[in-house]
């Protein structure tokens, strides 16, 4: 089980480099000790292969060469197993044979007294020494070493089998292990990824006593407690803002129905309908900056989200503006891709689609044109042909209450809109920026973008 | 004459309950008013209540998970919440928990009124007529044809949704919010007046050739549609 999100896997690329760091240390191992071994067994034969070979010198000192072909032909007589079977050859100094079962003298030149390894034709391996002997004559012992060789063959093919198997237990142990913990960090990326939704687990499992990674689970554990705790109150001071200021401005307002069902005329009349306005205004101005904390505590948060098609939405929000573009004699044009399909709360994205609008209808209107496109992505892109907006302004325009920053005569409305647009647009991993639009004569024109 | 309707009111605000209680009577309801939600529950699962007044928050339990056991007990009576939680996204989780209406804080007592008969009406007639009748106003639903006194009004596939929608709700007033929510399927607030606009070329089409208005304007609050013959 791999967390979402990995495309390789950490684990199995560890257990792969562990395997091979023991292949290499034991293969290094193996090889010394049996480049050790092979060197002790051909010493071992070649000083018995010398002693041999020095008792036959002092005979042909002692007895000449006769003597010597004696004792050559005794020894072979007293021959043992093939496995170590002795070989001499005996020539005098114009190469005739005078003892020995040898076939023919190796490449050796006698006067250096050399050792060395021959292969005969019926497959024996023979280590031998060979000597200058008085008179020219030219001696070699030898000794079949097939049972040495073979043993060390068997002894290369035990450390190679010894070496795979060691490589494989390794990479299987580190896989199984490896197993365990991505097991474990993918409990833990479960409940991160989880976290906001409904009934989601609360904390990821932590053994006691635990090791680094039950002590890492425990730290993200009251990591997400704490962050829980901070949305939850945030959460609750803004229902309790909303309750303490509702329920007081519910009285006044219903005091101020009352009196005006009364019957009152002219002045007063007036004056209490625009302090019902009053009232209807800093609501809207309340609700606005609880949207935006809304928005800001799960900015990025997407887990929660449930599918939803903006450009359906667009198009439904494009009908409703249509008459008021109309009214305001603006051009109002909608590119609208069939399917823009993104994870989005639907009153977060109208509200962001609505603003964006509202905003040029009252500061692009003089263009006498505006335009929105809807594409996948999302991209939302709203663009008029109003005076435009300072370069050095354009930071400033998504901040709360900075709508004086944009110039001319300052419309009504709370300046929160553009603020709402960022907000939501950063709860849903996407940025707003403003750029200079298609501007003509009338103005530089902005282009409202968020992607 | 039949018996007046009865409303459950459930609210923990001495002071708001006052209120509402004394709204409802005026428009000719009998109240009865319970300060605690699981008393309130209790009373509401024994029936006879024609409409339920919820608000959303209670002290020892919410108004949200109140509608969804009312629901789940098969209480019949449609539910209005009140809140002091007014954003569209609070009016849509209301909604969604099972609520028939979701009324922010602070309301005016009119409204209030208006919900609750159109609250009542939804429930006692869910399913209108081929065609309404409403003071001049004549709409045949399925050929969505309009008359005004006889005449034929000529009127766009949207402005046909809205003067529909205002017929459910004859008589009472319906906000720019019902309207956003059931004729457009948008929730939002919007910051202009966007529906206004589009409320008065009805109101143009409705009126021209005629001496008074068949929509009235209520400050606000939203819209009513007036049943008066012109003379």
């Amino acid at each position: 089980m791999n967390l979402p999100g990995t495309r390789q896997s950490l684990v199995l690329g560890v257990a792969a480099q562990v395997a091979l760091a023991i292949a290499l240390a034991s293969a290094v191992v193996f090889a010394a000790i049996y480049s050790e071994v092979r060197h002790s067994t051909r010493a071992l034969a070649q000083a018995a292969i010398d002693a041999d070979l020095a008792g036959l010198v002092e005979a042909d000192a002692a007895e000449g060469p006769a003597g010597l072909s004696r004792r050559i032909a005794d020894r072979l007589a007293f021959s043992p197993g093939a496995g170590d079977k002795p070989y001499y050859r005996l020539e005098d100094s114009a190469r005739r044979v005078l003892a020995g079962n040898l076939p023919a003298w190796p490449d050796a030149r006698p006067e250096v007294s050399p050792a060395g390894q021959l292969r005969l034709g019926d497959g024996a391996t023979v280590q031998y020494r060979a000597t200058l002997l008085r008179g020219g004559y030219r001696l070699l012992a030898g000794r079949a070493v097939n049972g040495a060789e073979a043993w060390l063959a068997r002894l290369a093919g035990l450390f190679a089998a010894a070496l795979v198997a060691m490589a494989a237990l390794a990479f299987a142990i580190g896989r199984a292990a490896g197993a365990r913990l991505n097991a474990r960090l993918a409990a833990i990326g479960v409940v991160l990824g989880a976290f906001g939704r409904e009934g989601a687990p609360a904390a990821a499992p932590v053994a006691d006593p635990g090791d680094e990674i039950d002590g890492l689970t425990a730290q993200i554990n009251s990591l997400l407690e704490r962050t829980r705790h901070l949305l939850a109150a945030r959460q609750e001071l803004s229902n309790i803002i909303a309750h303490e200021t509702r329920n007081p401005l519910m009285h006044v307002s219903a005091r101020i129905a009352r009196a005006r069902a009364q019957g009152l005329t002219g002045e007063v009349d007036q004056q209490l309908a625009a302090a019902q306005d009053s009232i209807r205004q800093l609501q809207r101005m309340l609700d606005a900056l609880l949207d935006i904390a809304a928005s800001e505590a799960q900015r990025g948060e997407m887990n929660s989200l449930p599918e939803l098609d903006l450009a359906e939405l667009a198009r439904r929000l494009v009908e409703l503006y249509q008459p008021s573009a109309e009214d305001l004699g603006l051009r109002l044009e909608a590119e609208i891709a069939p399917q823009v399909p993104m994870r989005g709360e639907p009153v977060q994205m109208s509200s962001l689609i609505g603003n964006l609008l509202d905003n040029a209808f009252k500061y692009g209107a003089g263009g006498g044109w505006i335009r929105i496109a809807v594409a996948p992505g999302p991209v939302i892109v709203v663009e008029d042909r109003g005076p435009g907006i300072d370069p050095a302004l354009r930071e400033g325009i998504f901040e709360r209450f900075r709508r004086a920053a944009r110039g001319g005569a300052s419309p009504a409305g709370h300046g929160l809109g553009l603020a709402l647009v960022r907000a939501v647009a950063e709860r849903h991993g996407l940025t707003a920026r403003v750029e200079d639009g298609p501007g003509d004569e009338g103005g530089r024109g902005a282009r409202f973008v968020i992607a | 004459m039949s018996a007046p309707p009865r409303i459950l009111l459930i609210e923990d605000e001495a002071a708001i309950a006052a209120l509402v209680r004394e709204a409802l009577e005026e428009g000719g309801f009998v109240v009865d008013w319970c300060d605690h939600g699981e008393e309130g529950l209790r009373v509401a699962a024994a029936g006879g209540h024609d409409a339920i007044v919820l608000d959303r928050m209670l002290p020892e339990i919410e108004g949200l998970s109140i509608v969804r056991r009312l629901r789940a007990a098969a209480v019949a009576a449609p539910v209005l919440m009140l809140s002091a939680l007014a954003r569209a996204e609070d009016r849509v989780e209301g909604l969604d928990a099972g609520a028939d209406d979701y009324l922010g804080k602070p309301f005016e007592p009119f409204e209030l009124v208006a919900r609750v008969r159109a609250l009542m009406r939804r429930a006692t007639n869910p399913l209108p007529g081929a065609v309404m009748l409403f003071g001049e106003l004549e709409v045949h639903v399925k050929a969505r044809r309009v008359h005004r006194a006889g005449q034929h009004v000529a009127l766009s596939p949207r402005e046909f949704d809205i003067l529909k929608f205002m017929m459910d709700h004859a008589g009472d007033v319906v906000t720019r919010e019902m309207l956003l929510r059931e004729v457009w399927g948008l929730n939002f607030d919007p910051q202009t007046n966007v529906i206004d606009v589009s409320m008065s070329r009805l109101r143009q089409r409705l009126d021209e050739g005629f001496a008074g208005p068949v929509i009235e304007t209520v400050r606000g609050a939203g819209f009513r549609l007036l049943g008066g013959v012109a003379p």
